[in-house]
């Protein structure tokens, strides 16, 4: 026994050795990633981590009065019921935006998939360019678009005779998170047409000239052949997008901060105001606000999960098809 | 009635060239092999054919019927891609039935149909399989199922085994031979950048260059007969020996009489590996030395240096046993073929015999 336990001993010093020599070898690599996970450390990881420590805190973040209270906050959590709406309106966000984003988006990325097509570069860059403006600007622009007053929006609704009076789009409880909706589909589009572009590379030129050999239909073509061949992207790019239309913070916080009587307030929107901006009277409550970013980051985390078996299993599948 | 002529034929990219005037014209029934190096426009003139390039000008006719401004699909060619291009998704009965199910014919005929083709190709136990399931070869099968399934007037092949290996490479060519002669009366046009399979294949081997054709003819009319050095050079293995002599006079001062009206013109002899005979030493007309020796089995190659250093190669039997370094004395004999300045073939000229002079 003694013996194995040296061979043991010598077996695991070698190995670390090994490691460490190994380490040693590339350590320049290793310099090279310090500065990196020194802002993902001070940034990222060290907010995550503190965060829990914070939901068990009553503490204003301002100050050394913050006192420990264990499950209280999660407790309390679960009785509020701006919190639940808050978490439903998020998520009614993401299957409002999801589904249409990613439907514009196949269809727009079909047609400028088209070589033939004159000027798709510039239908392509013209669907971007919401993409990679920042979204105050926009957020901004679409204010003034939409304002019931002298919007140029509901300016062409009223001559078209569309509308009897105008729509306060941004401004009426009923519709505002769907405009917002709109604004954001409008704006993200461009990204998942990236991603279906990219998908439809995987369709190799000599299936449509087979296809255009054997009389097949562009119709066809597409239902049959291209639709079947991208469908194991739909899952990873949903998720992608899911997780996207979940981050909605700045557009929300420039356009209607969660306004008019909270029905634009989404879960990053009601973390913010209890941890920042509460109403006059209120005290900041960053532990309460941590205890509910928790709570919502364990369900994007679940989202996460499946994306990553998902992307695992279109993985395999693509190695299968080869 | 479904012969491919092609008159006149041109093809621009821009401002590139890609074919230049082609004329070529493909009898009912034939076997007719493009064959040249890589980037001759063999490959686009196959498309061309095909539909899936347009025609810059000049005109193609399939079958008496001028079918540039006809789609793809109204041509009635069938083609199989050098990927094979299937679908990857599909079964190989709804790959080959695909084409057909989508235009309404009914699914008992295609089943027929695919079922003979199935039949022809050996492949009916491979019909449930997804492409990805199959071997190479057998995918290359499924392609020219799925063409033999349009029961199409000329089949067009775009260098269909150069994704197979060597071995099956011969196999399928011998298959691919084997199914012409079994579809009696299809054309069919194919694509190829190695000689050997259009030696084998072909009825008719049409030698492109720079989009240019360079000769048209029977296989052996080619090998025995070609038209100028780069065609002498591509058809044929080992590729010819060219000399270069001026007046009938070797780079190392030998003299080799020329006879014939022609003489005067010769720059570049040609012969082939077999034409090279060890002569007596003193005796012979080129002396070389041993550089390189392949072993073939049935034959061995042998490489030689001159000694104005160009490589020639010599065709000996098996038993030959030949050592490097040891050098050798020829003679010509056989097919010679002479070329002038420009590469173009001259007749009319010959080897007088005992046609040697010494160096001066």
């Amino acid at each position: 026994m003694a013996v194995n336990h040296e061979v043991a001993a010598s077996v695991k010093l070698t190995r670390t050795d090994r490691l460490a020599a190994r380490i040693w070898k590339s350590r320049l690599d290793y310099a090279f990633l310090i500065p990196g996970l020194l802002v993902f450390g001070a940034f990222i990881f060290w907010p995550m981590i503190a965060s829990f420590y914070y939901s068990a805190l009553n503490w204003t973040g301002f100050g050394e009065n913050a006192e420990f209270v264990g499950l209280a906050n999660y407790r309390e959590l679960l009785q509020d019921e701006f919190f639940y709406a808050a978490f439903r309106r998020s998520f009614a966000f993401m299957l409002a935006t999801v589904p249409l984003q990613m439907i514009l988006g196949l269809i727009l990325a079909i047609v400028l998939n088209n070589k033939l097509l004159r000027l798709s570069t510039l239908f392509r860059a013209m669907i971007f360019l919401p993409v990679v403006s920042p979204v105050a600007v926009i957020a901004i622009v679409m204010v003034l678009m939409l304002s019931p007053f002298n919007g140029p929006i509901n300016g062409f609704l009223l001559d078209a005779h569309l509308v009897d009076r105008a729509v306060d789009f941004l401004g009426s409880p009923q519709i505002a998170l769907w405009t917002l909706a709109g604004i954001f589909v409008w704006k993200w589009t461009g990204i998942t047409l990236i991603y279906w572009l990219a998908a439809l590379q995987t369709v190799p030129a000599e299936l449509y000239e087979a296809a255009k050999l054997d009389d097949v239909k562009t119709r066809q073509v597409i239902w049959h052949i291209v639709l079947p061949m991208i469908a194991p992207f739909a899952v990873v790019i949903g998720l992608i997008s899911a997780i996207a239309a979940l981050n909605v913070f700045p557009l929300i916080q420039a356009t209607t901060q969660g306004g008019p009587f909270f029905s634009t307030e989404v879960m990053e929107v009601y973390i913010f105001r209890t941890a920042f901006a509460p109403a006059s009277g209120q005290f900041p409550r960053l532990g309460y606000a941590s205890a509910a970013g928790v709570l919502f980051g364990l369900s994007i985390m679940v989202l996460t999960i499946f994306q990553a078996i998902a992307v695992r299993r279109t993985r395999r599948k693509e190695a299968e098809d080869v | 009635m479904s012969g491919v002529t092609l008159r006149n034929v041109k093809k621009n990219f821009g401002s590139v060239e890609v074919i230049r005037d082609v004329d070529i014209t493909i009898e009912e029934g034939e076997f007719c092999v493009f064959v040249g190096p890589s980037g001759c426009g063999k490959s686009t003139l196959l498309r061309m054919i095909a539909g899936l390039e347009e025609t810059t000008s000049g005109t193609i006719e399939i079958g008496g019927r001028i079918v540039n401004d006809l789609n793809p699909s109204q041509r009635g060619t069938a083609m199989v891609f050098q990927t094979y291009a299937l679908y990857p998704h599909m079964t190989v009965e709804r790959n080959m039935g695909f084409g057909l199910l989508m235009n309404g014919v009914s699914k008992s005929l295609v089943k027929e149909k695919v079922a003979k083709a199935a039949r022809i190709l050996q492949i009916e136990k491979l019909l449930d399989r997804k492409p990805k399931q199959l071997s190479g070869g057998q995918r290359q099968r499924v392609a020219i199922g799925r063409a033999i399934v349009r029961d199409p007037e000329v089949f067009l092949f775009d260098e269909p085994l150069s994704n197979l290996d060597a071995e099956l490479r011969v196999a399928t060519r011998l298959e691919i031979a084997k199914l012409h002669s079994q579809l009696r009366g299809a054309t069919m046009v194919y694509v190829t950048h190695d000689q050997v399979e259009a030696m084998t294949l072909a009825d008719k081997i049409v030698v492109l260059r720079d989009g240019r054709v360079e000769q048209v003819g029977a296989p052996m009319d080619l090998y025995n007969n070609p038209a100028n050095v780069f065609v002498a050079g591509f058809i044929g293995s080992p590729k010819m020996n060219f000399v270069d002599v001026n007046h009938g006079q070797l780079p190392d001062g030998r003299v080799l009489r020329l006879d014939g009206p022609n003489a005067a013109s010769v720059a570049t002899i040609g012969f082939r590996s077999d034409s090279l005979k060890p002569a007596d030493q003193g005796n012979g007309m080129i002396s070389a030395k041993v550089s390189v020796v392949e072993r073939l089995g049935d034959a061995e190659y042998v490489h030689f240096q001159t000694p104005w250093e160009q490589e020639l190669v010599a065709r000996f039997p098996p038993e030959a046993e030949v050592g490097l370094d040891a050098t050798f004395e020829f003679e010509l004999s056989g097919k010679i073929h002479f070329f002038d300045a420009n590469g173009r073939a001259l007749a009319n000229v010959m080897l007088a015999s005992g046609a040697v002079a010494k160096p001066v």
